[in-house]
């Protein structure tokens, strides 16, 4: 594994009473790409806004680059790029006026990146901000964002509001491109799918705690869902080593495992009254769906 | 710096055109009033002098709204609308944001003393040695001033602890309004002499106005949230 690049030590932040990230720890390497997943509420934006430095966490550090965010704020962000959850550019400047804002500010601007990113979102100079549509301000974000061409990529639900073309242009070209050039990259969003494209490593997570982290390749390599006929509906039957999520539906129980190998397999086939297991290969998208079922429901096999 | 700057002068412009109008509008009403009485004669130079070193005092104290509205603004503003997020996602400091928004307000706020000084005290003698303020107070400058430091610290901590601008700026107005009114129903309580109790009026109203500025200030440097 390469040198951290970004390390979140025993993250938390409560407000008030609620616990929006609780203890959370993640090291994602230089060069790769961490999709962050989960639902509404989960922690996924807080965790980023205290990755940015712009939320004092209740406990725990953030670290870019070896560096603690908040102490070197300012000189980290000038190999940060950052799209927020929300569109925050200045409504009364023009997209030029944007651009020019950013170039003074960072020192690493590219003028030749974002004439092409401009050009590739089909963005006009002259429009002032305001009169952007959704989409067309997150386009002007990801410009902002990528034009000083970052070490780091911070990416708060950056495809929601982008049309299906721009969407597949951005996975593809943009991103795809800046994976390749040593980048960064922590994404949040809740288009698993396209995580799944991107994502080298994911982390879930539900109600501001980590449920799984893993290398998105490992991850699906090691998951399955084993549908286990059992002989009776009365028959009980012990959830594997490694269930994420088990449920029963009369004679038939649906485990989602990890790590399932030919030994557990073996293993489950010889519990006393189990008939049959099959096998399923699960989609990042049916991974998160079970993870976040499995925390909200009992196991009951 | 300079980027900045400009960004805030044109998330001030509202501001600023009040502050435009506040600096003519005395010198415009006084125009009028002496047009009104003396018309068609010219008055003379003693009363034209008189008028325009009212117009100044009034001037001087019309910059308390210039203040409020600018020292009530200028954080708030961006933090109303998320845009100090994006702010704060660029490579700048909180000292070089604070500098900016600090020599914009005090900037501003000395072209207006600038001016109406100029009048009150280069202008109105050029013309009569002698030439006074219509107005009872003892000492319009200093009770002035101390409403514009009161008015500007009160907003500035309030913009930077709030996210209104509304209520950045109506903080600072009502503080001009309820400090000197409490110290003057207190030191009637106290039956203080007149002179001591403009005297205590003033330096309290610095001293909240400073204490406002200085702990809006602490708190913005030491805060972590755009």
């Amino acid at each position: 594994m390469t040198a951290p690049m970004i390390q979140l030590r025993s993250l938390s932040r409560t407000f008030g009473t609620t616990h929006a990230v609780r203890d959370l720890s993640l090291v994602v390497p230089r060069g790769l790409t961490l999709g962050l997943l989960g639902m509404n509420g989960a922690g996924k934006s807080t965790t980023l806004r205290m990755l940015m430095g712009l939320l004092k966490p209740t406990a725990g550090e953030a670290l870019i680059d070896g560096r603690e965010v908040i102490r070197y704020g300012p000189e980290l962000r000038q190999q940060i790029g950052y799209v927020p959850e929300r569109p925050t550019v200045y409504s009364w400047m023009r997209v030029q006026e944007a651009m020019q804002f950013c170039k003074s500010l960072q020192p690493g601007w590219d003028d030749q990146t974002a004439d092409k990113l401009l050009q590739m979102f089909r963005l006009d100079r002259r429009k002032p901000v305001r009169a952007l549509s959704r989409g067309m301000t997150t386009k002007l974000h990801l410009l902002l964002a990528l034009a000083h061409r970052p070490d780091t990529l911070i990416l708060d639900e950056p495809l929601s509001g982008l049309d299906p073309i721009v969407r597949d242009e951005f996975l593809e070209g943009v991103l795809a491109g800046i994976c390749e050039h040593d980048c960064t990259v922590v994404l949040s969003s809740h288009q698993v799918d396209d995580v799944q494209k991107l994502a080298d490593r994911v982390a879930f997570l539900h109600e501001g705690e980590l449920v799984l982290e893993g290398e998105t390749q490992a991850l699906l390599n090691d998951v399955r869902r084993m549908r286990v006929t059992l002989a009776d509906s009365d028959v009980a039957f012990t959830a594997p080593r490694g269930t994420i999520l088990c449920r029963r539906e009369r004679r038939v129980s649906t485990v989602t495992v990890r790590a399932c190998d030919e030994q557990l397999l073996r293993e489950t086939s010889q519990q006393a009254g189990v008939v049959q297991v099959d096998t399923d290969v699960l989609t990042l998208t049916e991974l998160f769906k079970d993870v976040v079922r499995a925390t909200e429901t009992a196991a009951r096999c | 710096m300079l980027t900045l700057i400009r960004k805030d002068l044109r998330l001030q412009r509202l501001p600023l055109l009040v502050a435009v109008m506040l600096i003519i509008a005395p010198y415009v009403g006084a125009t009028a009033m002496l047009y009104q009485v003396y018309a068609p004669d010219m008055p003379k130079a003693a009363t034209i002098a008189d008028y325009l070193a009212t117009a100044a005092v009034f001037g001087l104290m019309m910059s308390t709204v210039t203040a409020g509205m600018l020292a009530g603004n200028i954080f708030a503003c961006e933090r109303a609308d998320g845009s100090s997020v994006f702010l704060f996602s660029q490579p700048v400091s909180r000292r070089q944001i604070l500098t900016s928004k600090a020599t914009l307000v005090f900037a501003v706020l000395g072209a207006v003393w600038l001016v109406h000084g100029l009048v009150l005290s280069g202008l109105a003698p050029s013309l009569d040695s002698a030439a006074k303020p219509y107005v009872r107070i003892n000492n319009p400058v200093i009770f002035a001033s101390a409403l514009v430091v009161l008015t500007t610290g009160i907003a500035w901590l309030t913009s930077i602890v709030g996210r209104s601008p509304s209520l950045a700026i109506s903080a600072g107005l009502a503080a001009a309004f309820f400090v000197p009114w409490s110290i003057y129903l207190t030191s009637l309580f106290l039956a203080m002499a007149p002179d001591d109790i403009q005297f205590v009026s003033a330096f309290t109203q610095w001293i909240v106005g400073l204490g406002g500025f200085t702990a809006g200030t602490l708190v913005y440097l030491t805060r972590v949230e755009p």
